[in-house]
C-alpha cells in the first residue's frame, strides 16, 4: 500500500463552494446515468417489440394470410419501445447509486458516495463540506463528463438479428401445398383451357376474314375463359359452371343470329334445313342477282334464276317481290334489286355467325364432357319420360347429368333410366379418349358451310346384352378348398387345369364330360 | 484545534516513524505497514513467521522509534501468569510491620513483546486476557490500571509443535490483527547483511511521544465510513460463517466458526487506519480489502476437513472478498 502520496486537503478550496460543486457533479453524473437508461431500454423495447412482431407475423399468416404485415409488426414494434422507454424513464437513477458508480468508474475510492452520503443526511454539516472538498479536489479526469457513455449493450447487439428474424418470417410463405389429386384435376382443366384457347383463336381469325360481328365477340369469351382455365387458377367444378354459362351464351348467341337471317324461332339446325333459306341457296341466289345487276346474266344462270326463286321465298321475300324488283330492274330502276340482295347479304352473313356459333357451343360442350360431365342429348333419350332425379336439361334441351363422385366416372344408368338391365361401367379415361375421337369428326363438322346443315352428336351408351355362357353357381368354401389342395398338392401342371373342372362340375351335380385326362 | 492541522502534523509523524523503522528493517512493508496500523487502531498484533525473520527486530525498533516504555517477555513452559502481570509480595514498612505489596509484572508498560507467546501453556497465556482486553490487571481484589497507549506484540512460531501450546480461541480473537512475516527478497537480503554485519550500528531515534499517538489513534476513529461501505464490511464478515447462505461453498465446507463481531469492529478500524495513510476522509472498499486479510484470518476456524485437508483461511477469505460485489 502506498503511503502518504498525496498532499493532504489545503483550505485553498472554499467549503460552501464545493459543495455546490459536489451537487453540480452529482447531478450531471444522474442525468448521464439517466440517458444511458433511456438508451439501454429503447434497445431492449426495440429487441422484444421485433420479436413480438415475429411471433405476430407467424399468427397472422397462419390464420389471417391477408391481413397486411404491416399493420401487426408497427403496434408490436412501437408498443415495446414505448413501454421500455416510459419504464426506464419512471426508474429515475438513485444519485447515492450514482456516486458509488462514479467512484467505481474514475477510481475515487468512494470519495464521491461517501461525501455526498453525508451531504445529503446532513448530519454534521462540518463533516460534510469537508468530504466534499475531498471529494471536489481529487482531480477528475478529463472524460469524467463520460462516466455514463452512450454504449452499445447486448440487447442493441442482438436488435439486427431480431431484425433479420423478422424479415425472414415475414417473406416466408406458410400457404400449404395443393393435394396431389386437385393437381390432377387440375391438369385436365388446364388440357381444356388450352385446347379452348387454341379454338378460339381460329375463331377469331375466321371472324375476322369473314366480318362475323358476333363470332368475334363470342370467340373473345371463349378465348379468355380458355385462358382462365389454361393458368390453372380454376377448379373442376368452377371451370364447368362456367363453361356452362359460356355455353349457354353462346347459345342465345346463336339464337339471335339466327332471328337475324330470317330462320325464326328455328330451335335446331334439323328445322333450320328445313324451313328457312340455307347459307347457299341465298349465296347462289345474291351471286345470281349481282350479277344481274352488273351485266346480265346467260341463258344458264337465267334458268337457275328461275329455280332458285322458290329458295327466295324462305328467306321472307316473296316470288312477288322479286317479280317486281327484276321488272323495276328492266325498266330501269335497280333499286329494289338491290335491296334483296342486301337482304340476302345480312342473311348469309347471320347464318355464318349462327354457324360458327353452333361450333363454338359444340367445343365447349365437348369440353364439359372431357371434364367428366355427362351430357345426354335430347335425341339419344330411348325412353325420355325415365329420369333420374339428378338430371337436368340445358337450354337446348339436352338432357344433363351432374358428376357424383368421382368426376370422371360415368353413371351407368346412362340415357336407358333407372330399372333397365344396367349398362357397363366405363371409366373416365374411356369416355376422355372417346371424346378425342370426336374431335376428328366434330372438325369434319365445323367445315360444314353455314346453312349446310348441322350434325347433332349424340353418345348412346352400349345397351346390356345377356350372357352368352351359362350360369354356375359355385360353392365358394369347396371352390377354396380345391384350390387349395391344387396349391398345396404335388400334381403335374399339365393336368391341374383337367382336375379343376373335374371337381367343379362334381360340386354342380354333373359328371365329368371328359373323364379323360390330357 | 483544526483536524486538518492535527492530520497535517500526523503524517509528517507517521513518515518519520516509517523513516525511522526504515532504518533497521528491510522490506516487511506490509508488515511495518500492518503493526503501525494496529497502532493507530488501538489493536495487538501477532506476528507469525519462522525464526530468524526479524519479527522481534521489528517490535524492538518500533519501540526505539516511539517514546513508550517497552517490556519484553519470553514465553517458556515453565512461565507462570504471575510472571507476567506481577505478584504480591510481603514487604516491611518502617515500624517493621509486614503486609502485602503488589509488585507490578513486565505487563505494566506500554509496549510489550510477548516473545513466542506459543510456548507458555493456556494459563499463562490467558493472564494476558484482561490485560489486552480491558487494559487493566486484577490481582486479588484489586484492579491496576495499565499506563496508555497500550499495545502487545506478540510473536510466534508456525512450524515448531512440540512442547507448543496453540493460542485458545478466545485469545487469539483478543489481536486485532494478524500478520504474516514473509522471507526476504534476494535484494532485501543483502541489504540485511550489510546493516548487519558491519561494524556501525544502526541508530534509530524516538519520534512519536504516547500524547502524539493518542492523537493519531483519535483521528483513525473520526475517519468515516460509508452506509455501502459499511454493508459491504459487514457482508464479508457474515461470509465467513458457514451458516450464511450468501457464503462460498468453501466456506460452508471448511468452516466451523466464522469470525465474531469483534472481527467486523477489526476490520473497520484497521481500514481507517489503512485511509489514513492516504490521507483519506473515508473509507474505500480497497481499505477494506487490504484489512480482510490480517483481520480475519485468525478468526476463522476450520472444521476437522478443512484442518486435514490443508486449507488456508487466507484462501477463504479471499473467496469471500471476491464473491462480494461492491455496487448494488
Amino acid at each position: 500500500m502506498a503511503l502518504f502520496q498525496t498532499p493532504w486537503l489545503g483550505h485553498e478550496l472554499d467549503e460552501r463552494l464545493a459543495g455546490d460543486m459536489l451537487r453540480d457533479i452529482v447531478a450531471h453524473l444522474t442525468r448521464q446515468k439517466w440517458r444511458q437508461q433511456l438508451i439501454e431500454g429503447f434497445g431492449v423495447g426495440l429487441f422484444w417489440g421485433l420479436c413480438a412482431a415475429t411471433a405476430a407475423v407467424l399468427l397472422v399468416k397462419l390464420n389471417v394470410p391477408r391481413l397486411a404485415l404491416l399493420t401487426v409488426i408497427v403496434p408490436c414494434v412501437a408498443t415495446a419501445v414505448i413501454a421500455a422507454l416510459v419504464a426506464a424513464w419512471l426508474k429515475r437513477p438513485d444519485r447515492l447509486q450514482v456516486a458509488i458508480l462514479a467512484d467505481l468508474e474514475l477510481r475515487l475510492k468512494q470519495r464521491l458516495s461517501t461525501a455526498w452520503e453525508f451531504a445529503d443526511r446532513g448530519a454534521d454539516p462540518g463533516l460534510a463540506q469537508r468530504l466534499a472538498v475531498q471529494a471536489v479536489k481529487q482531480r477528475f479526469p478529463p472524460a469524467y463528463q463520460r462516466v455514463f457513455p452512450v454504449r452499445i449493450s447486448t440487447w442493441h447487439r442482438l436488435v439486427p438479428l431480431a431484425a433479420l428474424l423478422l424479415a425472414l418470417v415475414s417473406v416466408l410463405d406458410l400457404a400449404r401445398e395443393p393435394a396431389p389429386v386437385v393437381q390432377a384435376v387440375d391438369d385436365l382443366v388446364i388440357e381444356q383451357g388450352r385446347r379452348l384457347r387454341e379454338f378460339a383463336r381460329q375463331m377469331q381469325v375466321r371472324a375476322a376474314r369473314e366480318a362475323l360481328p358476333r363470332s368475334s365477340a363470342a370467340a373473345e369469351s371463349v378465348q379468355r375463359l380458355g385462358a382462365r382455365m389454361e393458368t390453372g387458377a380454376l377448379s373442376r367444378e368452377s371451370a364447368l359452371h362456367r363453361l356452362r354459362t359460356l355455353g349457354q351464351a353462346l347459345q342465345g348467341e346463336r339464337q339471335t343470329a339466327l332471328r337475324a337471317s330470317g330462320a325464326g324461332s328455328a330451335g335446331s339446325p334439323g328445322q333450320l334445313a328445313g324451313e328457312a333459306i340455307s347459307g347457299s341457296d341465298a349465296a347462289r341466289l345474291r351471286d345470281l342477282l349481282q350479277q344481274l345487276l352488273h351485266g346480265g346474266l346467260t341463258p344458264g344462270q337465267q334458268d337457275s334464276l328461275a329455280r332458285e326463286a322458290g329458295a327466295l321465298s324462305r328467306s321472307g321475300i316473296s316470288s312477288q317481290a322479286l317479280r317486281e324488283a327484276l321488272d323495276d330492274f328492266v325498266d330501269g330502276d335497280p333499286l329494289e334489286l338491290q335491296q334483296i340482295v342486301e337482304v340476302l347479304s345480312r342473311i348469309e352473313l347471320a347464318l355464318e355467325d349462327a354457324e360458327a356459333l353452333g361450333t363454338a357451343s359444340e367445343r365447349v360442350e365437348r369440353a364439359r364432357e372431357n371434364l367428366g360431365e355427362f351430357i345426354v342429348r335430347a335425341d339419344d333419350l330411348v325412353r325420355p319420360g325415365r329420369r333420374t332425379g339428378s338430371e337436368d336439361t340445358d337450354a337446348r334441351g339436352l338432357l344433363l347429368r351432374r358428376p357424383s363422385g368421382d368426376a370422371g366416372a360415368v353413371s351407368q344408368a346412362g340415357g336407358h333410366g333407372a330399372g333397365s338391365e344396367p349398362a357397363p361401367r366405363q371409366p373416365a379415361r374411356k369416355l376422355s379418349r372417346s371424346s378425342e375421337r370426336e374431335d376428328v369428326g366434330l372438325k369434319a363438322t365445323g367445315q360444314l358451310r353455314a346453312g349446310d346443315g348441322f350434325a347433332t352428336q349424340a353418345r348412346v351408351l352400349p345397351r346390356a346384352a345377356p350372357a352368352s355362357v351359362a350360369t354356375l353357381a359355385l360353392d365358394t368354401q369347396f371352390v377354396a378348398q380345391v384350390e387349395e389342395v391344387l396349391a398345396t398338392d404335388r400334381y403335374p401342371l399339365h393336368q391341374k387345369e383337367f382336375i379343376r373342372r373335374y371337381f367343379l362340375q362334381l360340386s354342380q351335380g354333373t359328371a365329368a364330360a371328359d373323364s379323360t385326362p390330357p | 484545534m483544526n483536524d486538518q492541522v492535527t492530520l497535517s502534523g500526523a503524517r509528517e509523524q507517521l513518515t518519520r516513524l516509517r523513516a525511522e523503522i526504515g532504518k533497521r528493517i528491510v522490506g516487511h512493508q506490509a508488515l511495518v505497514d500492518g503493526v503501525i496500523a494496529c497502532l493507530l487502531a488501538s489493536g495487538h498484533v501477532l506476528l507469525e513467521g519462522v525464526p530468524g525473520l526479524g519479527k522481534t527486530m521489528l517490535v524492538k525498533t518500533l519501540s526505539d522509534a516511539l517514546h513508550l516504555e517497552f517490556a519484553r517477555i519470553q514465553f517458556t513452559p515453565d512461565l507462570m501468569p504471575a510472571d507476567i502481570i506481577g505478584t504480591q509480595i510481603v514487604a516491611h514498612d518502617e515500624q517493621g510491620n509486614r503486609y502485602f505489596q503488589f509488585q507490578p509484572g513486565p505487563v505494566f508498560t506500554q509496549l510489550l513483546l510477548a516473545d513466542e507467546i506459543n510456548r507458555a501453556t493456556p494459563k499463562t497465556q490467558s493472564a494476558l486476557l484482561e490485560a489486552m482486553e480491558e487494559k487493566k490487571v486484577t490481582v486479588g481484589r484489586t484492579g491496576h490500571p495499565l499506563e496508555e497507549p497500550f499495545m502487545v506484540l506478540a510473536t510466534q512460531n508456525p512450524i515448531e509443535m512440540e512442547g507448543t501450546y496453540p493460542l485458545p480461541e478466545a485469545q487469539l480473537d483478543r489481536f486485532l490483527l494478524k500478520l504474516t512475516a514473509d522471507y526476504p527478497s534476494e535484494q532485501e537480503l543483502s541489504t540485511i547483511i550489510d546493516r548487519t554485519t558491519g561494524g556501525e550500528e544502526v541508530q534509530v531515534d524516538p519520534v512519536l511521544s504516547g500524547a502524539e499517538l493518542e492523537a493519531l489513534r483519535s483521528r483513525t476513529r473520526s475517519v468515516v465510513v460509508a452506509r455501502h461501505v459499511k454493508d459491504y464490511a459487514v457482508r464479508a464478515v457474515l461470509a465467513t460463517h458457514p451458516g450464511n447462505p450468501d457464503a462460498p461453498p468453501l466456506v460452508q465446507r471448511y468452516v466451523r466458526h466464522g469470525a465474531s463481531p469483534r472481527g467486523a469492529l477489526s476490520l473497520i478500524l484497521v481500514a481507517k487506519a489503512f485511509a489514513l495513510f492516504e490521507d483519506r476522509l473515508n473509507v474505500s472498499f480497497d481499505d477494506l480489502k487490504a484489512a480482510a486479510l490480517p483481520a480475519l484470518r485468525h478468526r476463522i476456524l476450520l472444521n476437522f476437513e478443512g484442518e486435514a485437508e490443508g486449507i488456508e483461511p487466507d484462501a477463504l477469505i479471499s473467496a469471500i472478498i471476491d464473491g462480494i460485489p461492491v455496487a448494488g
